[in-house]
């Protein structure tokens, strides 16, 4: 795990209570405190008991759109918002997006994605007003510019192709964090994908290739692929 | 369809009018022709009985009488007369100028019978008036003698003429018929074309993907309506069917997907509190890669359903650059399995499919080939046109396949020995999407050893 300097607040509503209690279980793991409520009404009451560091939304709300939480929610405050749901089409992540998400999570995903997206969203609300992925990122003589969509090591660009670019910037959002597989295919690769898993295999070969350094990209036994910086 | 409808309705009126109009008109022609002639040969017998006398005497006082009858018939509309004595020999005519008196008319084919006692009755063409003649010719008796012969010669145009005129009114009549017979078709089938064409409309933008499009059951004739309202029950039924379908597969995936998330979320936790024991992270290793091949499974279903689904737009793609770049996203982790990894491609192929369902087709055909690849052993993938199709072929040099499996490879579910990710939904998803894009896909053994998938790409 990525050291952080305290514990975060955070504010979950979702109504399965399985999925509730393993989030609340997994947040409260590393020591972060956790508020879990049931439905959209009873999460927006528990707004003013912040100061809360990070909303987690689930979309499929009993009382009320999750869209339409996300959209009061955002109406009171800069509070950052992850909505969480089983649909990972793409106009629903635009839409809840628009709506004024953060970051959108798409089912199933693991304890480490959850710490990861959560740490993003939260150091980019407190950094900057930048739209997210927007700013430059640093690793050692890595350097990714996510506007201009080039990748340098020690000064040099690299000749990335669109895919291995977004593996890229996928796996740099939380730098020594491993990614599951599917994670990223999920993300990176359209939703119509199937594919084969070893497609992500092969653009992460390409990419340690470019980089120059195997390293760079760790492959995690049974989980996925994590970036750092080699040693 | 109007026009069909238009046809056959006119052609059942134009056949009525034949046949009860031509055969009238043929009749009719007949009828008038008798007509004619019976009167010819009544006036025929009144005239012979007034030059009886006259033709027993032959003297000028008598015939007088006669030749004035004739010319008062004559001029009354009648025929032409010529009357002949026993020998054949013209005495009375009622020509103005009598100039056939006196001259023999004992050879015409006509006097001869009539001289010989028998009504002659017939038509001939007269090349002296120039006109078909209608002629009738009776003896003259006079006691049981046979004292000469009248003969009364009609123009056949008169005839004629008169069948015409009637033969206008029927045609008048057929006419108006005719008219009103079209008027009635156009009404009719404007109609029922409108109905038709309505029906048409709904069905037309239901097999484009519309299940909302319902056809208008509310005009039209009853027929029409009940056909249209039955298909709207009908539209409705399948829309039901296909949205519950298609819900009940994403509905059933996405579900899955929450307690798969909450039970990796617990996995992970457990992960934790065993960190100190090797055999449990073994074991949990083993469940973890269960949940991940669960998580496929649900992405493969999602997959397919979309797939199949005919939803996806067709887009055209240049398919030699994706297989170049495919091909080079594939080179490293081919040269560390130490596979070698070939490319003939040729230049500037387009080819129109779903969405990157080329790039899908290529990874999974890849990634089964270099699964059976052995350390050592290459594979080469070609793309080329081919008679209006644009081909690839992805060769391996593996242990090849047998004949069944390479016949059910695309099922669902079927694994085989080259299946690579254990859900048996690759190759499915492959024929899928090919099937989407028109194209047709395969697997088989080749003689010398391993196997060739393919993809025919139609070129449209």
């Amino acid at each position: 795990m990525v050291g952080h300097n305290r514990g975060m607040r955070i504010l979950l509503i979702e109504d399965d209570a399985a999925i509730a209690d393993a989030i609340v279980d997994s947040l409260e793991a590393v020591s972060w405190e956790v508020l879990s409520e049931r439905t959209g009404a009873a999460g927006l009451a528990r707004l003013d008991d912040g100061p809360w560091d990070v909303l987690l939304l689930d979309l499929g709300l009993p009382d009320m759109d999750g869209s339409e939480v996300a959209r009061i929610a955002r109406e009171s405050s800069h509070l950052p918002i992850i909505v969480i749901s089983a649909r990972g089409d793409e106009t629903d992540r635009v839409l809840a997006l628009e709506l004024g998400a953060d970051d959108y999570l798409v089912k199933p995903f693991g304890m480490r994605e959850l710490l990861a997206r959560i740490r993003a969203v939260h150091r980019r609300s407190g950094v900057s007003v930048e739209k997210p992925h927007d700013s430059v990122l640093t690793l050692g003589e890595l350097t990714i510019d996510p506007r201009e969509r080039r990748v340098y090591v020690g000064g040099t660009e690299l000749g990335l192709t669109p895919k291995e670019f977004d593996v890229l910037q996928y796996l740099a959002q939380e730098p020594g964090t491993a990614f599951r597989r599917e994670a990223i295919l999920q993300d990176v690769w359209d939703m119509n994908w199937y594919g084969s898993t070893k497609t992500l295999d092969a653009h992460v070969a390409a990419l340690r290739k470019k980089l120059g350094n195997p390293a760079w990209i760790e492959s995690v036994r049974g989980v996925g692929f994590r970036l750092q910086e080699p040693r | 369809m109007r026009r069909l409808l238009l046809g056959s309705f006119l052609g059942i009126v134009l056949v009525a009018l034949a046949v009860s109009t031509v055969p009238f008109a043929i009749l009719l022609q007949n009828l008038e022709r008798e007509r004619l002639l019976t009167t010819l040969e009544r006036d025929a017998f009144v005239l012979a009985g007034r030059a009886e006398e006259a033709l027993e005497s032959l003297s000028a006082t008598d015939l007088a009488p006669v030749r004035r009858l004739a010319s008062e018939y004559r001029e009354a509309g009648g025929a032409r007369v010529v009357i002949v004595d026993s020998q054949g020999t013209v005495v009375v005519t009622n020509d103005p100028e009598e100039n056939r008196v006196g001259i023999s008319y004992s050879t015409r084919p006509e006097f001869e019978e009539s001289l010989a006692g028998i009504v002659s009755t017939g038509e001939r063409f007269s090349d002296t008036l120039n006109m078909t003649l209608v002629f009738v010719s009776v003896p003259v008796f006079s006691g049981a003698d046979i004292v000469g012969a009248v003969r009364l010669t009609f123009d056949k145009a008169v005839i004629d003429n008169e069948v015409q005129r009637q033969l206008a009114g029927i045609g008048v009549v057929a006419l108006t018929t005719l008219g009103l017979g079209v008027l009635i078709a156009v009404v009719l089938s404007r109609t029922l074309g409108r109905g038709l064409r309505e029906l048409e409309r709904a069905a037309t933008e239901i097999s484009a993907g519309d299940l909302s499009a319902r056809a208008d059951a509310t005009r039209g004739p009853s027929d029409i309506r009940s056909v249209a309202k039955a298909f709207n029950v009908m539209a409705e039924r399948v829309g039901a069917l296909v949205t519950q379908q298609k819900s009940f597969a994403s509905d059933a995936s996405h579900q899955l997907r929450t307690p798969i998330t909450a039970l990796m979320l617990r996995l992970e936790g457990l992960r934790e509190s065993v960190a100190d024991s090797p055999k449990s992270a073994e074991r949990l290793d083993a469940i973890e890669a269960e949940v991940s091949r669960l998580n496929r499974l649900i992405d493969g279903l999602l997959a397919l359903g979309r797939a199949a689904s005919g939803t996806l737009a067709i887009e055209k793609v240049d398919a030699s650059e994706i297989c170049r770049e495919r091909v080079e996203s594939w080179a490293n982790l081919a040269e560390e399995a130490q596979v070698g990894l070939t490319a003939d491609i040729e230049p500037g192929l387009t080819i129109s499919v779903v969405p990157t369902a080329l790039e899908q087709i290529l990874d999974v055909y890849i990634d089964n080939a270099l699964s059976v690849s052995s350390t050592g052993s290459a594979i080469s993938v070609a793309l080329e046109s081919d008679a209006g199709y644009v081909v690839l072929r992805v060769r391996d040099h593996g242990p090849g396949l047998t004949a069944l499996a390479a016949t059910r490879a695309f099922d669902r579910f079927w694994r085989g020995s080259s299946s690579y990710d254990g859900t048996g939904l690759g190759l499915a998803i492959v024929k899928q999407l090919a099937d989407a894009s028109g194209a047709a896909v395969a697997l088989e053994s080749l003689p010398e050893g391993g196997a060739e998938a393919t993809a025919r790409f139609p070129i449209l």
